[in-house]
């Protein structure tokens, strides 16, 4: 399993033209790529406020694909930019699914969130961890993952 | 794995590139499915777990009726009356 967690766009790091060369993918069955983050806003509407760093063929679906190409047999990554704390808690959260509790790759971290809510449900509604359970269950958190090709992958 | 309450283990989406960016995983009607994922087309999804070595009978996959499949075929207007014979006359003989 490959994991990825960084600024800079992977395929900004490793161009199309290298990673088809790199016989690491060939071998890798997994990749977990979390690489869309962006510190100055929270979401970035493509179609409206278009980045001059804004590159076709480094959005999530052609990541995918190309890996995928190559032999990756599952690929879980990111629809859109968020702050790189918020990546960060996600990434960790799906590692520790993964790695820690044996979860499948695709269901690690809607368990997660199903869990969270199970831990919030019987509190009082004042209480702060209600507060932040809101704050961080907002959809830009909770559907930005996605898994591509065979979700049920178990890391062993 | 046990079958979950909705009776589906996964869900593969295969999605159109138009509407790829959008989360269709958290719609409601998925909810109950422990896990969705997605693919580009049904022959590299198939790919993918033949490199596994999946194997379908262990997966509580008893394949799908031909009698149960649906389609929508939506042609461009050049290529309405070809869609016409070929959904009328040849789709049945599959």
């Amino acid at each position: 399993m490959f994991a990825y967690f960084s600024m800079t766009c992977l395929l900004h790091k490793f161009p199309p033209a290298l990673v088809t060369e790199l016989s690491i993918f060939n071998q890798c069955k997994a990749m977990i790529i979390f690489d869309r983050m962006n510190s100055y806003k929270t979401l970035v509407d493509r179609n409206v406020v278009t980045s001059r760093h804004f590159i076709p063929s480094e959005q999530p679906l052609q990541a995918a694909a190309l890996f995928s190409l190559c032999g990756v047999n599952t690929i879980v990554t990111n629809h859109w930019a968020t702050k790189p704390e918020d990546n960060l808690e996600m990434f960790d959260k799906l590692l520790r699914g993964v790695l820690t509790d044996g979860l499948y790759l695709g269901a690690s971290l809607k368990r997660h969130w199903e869990s969270y809510a199970l831990e919030v449900a019987d509190l009082e509604p004042d209480d702060p961890a209600v507060a932040t359970h809101q704050q961080k269950s907002k959809p830009l958190f909770r559907h930005n993952t996605c898994t591509y090709g065979v979700p049920l992958v178990r890391v062993v | 794995m046990p079958l979950p309450a909705s009776g589906i283990e996964s869900l593969i989406l295969i999605l159109d590139s138009k509407i790829e960016s959008l989360p269709l995983e958290s719609l409601q009607v998925f909810e109950k499915i422990p896990v969705v994922a997605r693919d580009f087309n049904l022959h590299m999804h198939l790919q993918r777990l033949k490199a596994l070595g999946h194997q379908a009978e262990l997966h509580n996959n008893r394949g799908v009726a031909k009698e149960s499949l649906s389609y929508i075929v939506d042609p461009p207007t050049s290529l309405v009356e070809e869609s016409k014979a070929f959904v009328g006359t040849e789709l049945p003989k599959l």
